[in-house]
């Protein structure tokens, strides 16, 4: 079984997914903020003037700014760091429970997309030049 | 050769987690088959406007969860908002959902999400944060029905 063209939309699998997750939870921090406050750290609250609600929207316009640069692939490096560094701070913060593991695996996926740089469908491969797509050597 | 070995490792994998859910879930709802059908006697029906948004307090008058799961349907109490304000803390943790009165205490350290999200609705009406995120969603609703203590009055 040839499993280089696979090899090839690894990380195009991972970036879009990874970008459709920021999404969802951009849009429903959007749709009801309140909802979300619970999350925000106490400490960080005190610091924003206990608007905890501004912080959500700050969040939500956070991820889903670099969600979008994330799924088309621009600056997909910092995007992804950006993103990644997001995530291991929620996770710390929600701690060790199903949601907080599972943030943590998230975080190592989006991490991985920041190794990997752009690959073959992002913006950056296509428009940038100066930052070469992952692809394996064909023969 | 390989590949049916593979095929086969996988077959087994599947069946094997298919089997711990079905008895898993078999456990949940009190040992009903989940193949024959029948009624729950899990904790969902114990509370059936569990979760609902628009039940009262009057559709669950005499019905009560947790402690008395397995002991048959007693009266609930009845509390007011100032009763709920007086549990503010990890130490007593309670808060009115939907018109219910919830003793969360030991919720704090199992919620999936962390402890922030029931600490922050100690003591106040978590209506709009608890169905803003679990709003029509079975799970939340049937763990939620088993810290019931009472109904809240105005």
């Amino acid at each position: 079984m040839n499993t280089s063209r696979l090899t090839a939309y690894a990380p195009v699998v991972v970036r879009i997914g990874m970008s459709l997750v920021f999404f969802y939870f951009s849009f429903s921090q959007f749709s009801d903020p309140s909802a979300w406050t619970g999350y925000v750290p106490q400490g960080v609250v005190a610091l924003f003037g206990g608007n905890a609600v501004l912080l959500v929207l700050l969040n939500a316009w956070f991820e889903l700014i670099f969600g979008l640069a994330l799924f088309v692939g621009f600056q997909t490096r910092i995007a992804a760091l950006l993103l990644a560094l997001h995530l291991v701070g929620i996770a710390a913060t929600i701690g060790i429970s199903p949601v907080g593991v599972r943030d943590i695996g998230l975080a190592a996926a989006t991490f991985s997309i920041f190794c990997a740089g752009a690959d073959m469908l992002s913006l950056d491969r296509k428009f940038l030049a100066h930052q070469p797509a992952q692809v394996p050597n064909a023969r | 050769m390989r590949t049916k070995i593979t095929l086969a490792i996988i077959a087994v994998l599947i069946i094997g987690a298919i089997a711990i859910v079905v008895s898993n879930k078999q456990a949940s709802n009190g040992g009903v088959s989940p193949f024959t059908g029948g009624t729950s006697a899990g904790s969902e029906t114990l509370n059936p406007n569990a979760g609902n948004p628009n039940a009262t307090t009057a559709d669950t008058s005499g019905v009560s969860a947790g402690a008395t799961v397995g002991t048959g349907v007693s009266q609930g109490k009845t509390y007011s908002m100032a009763d709920v304000s007086a549990h503010t803390n990890a130490s007593s943790c309670w808060t009115a959902i939907n018109g219910k009165v919830y003793d969360v205490t030991s919720w704090i350290n199992q919620h999936p999400g962390g402890q922030n999200p029931i600490l922050s609705l100690c003591g106040k009406d978590g209506s709009s944060a608890f169905n803003g995120q679990h709003g029509g969603e079975r799970r939340p609703a049937s763990e939620l029905a088993t810290f019931y203590i009472g109904a809240l009055v105005k």
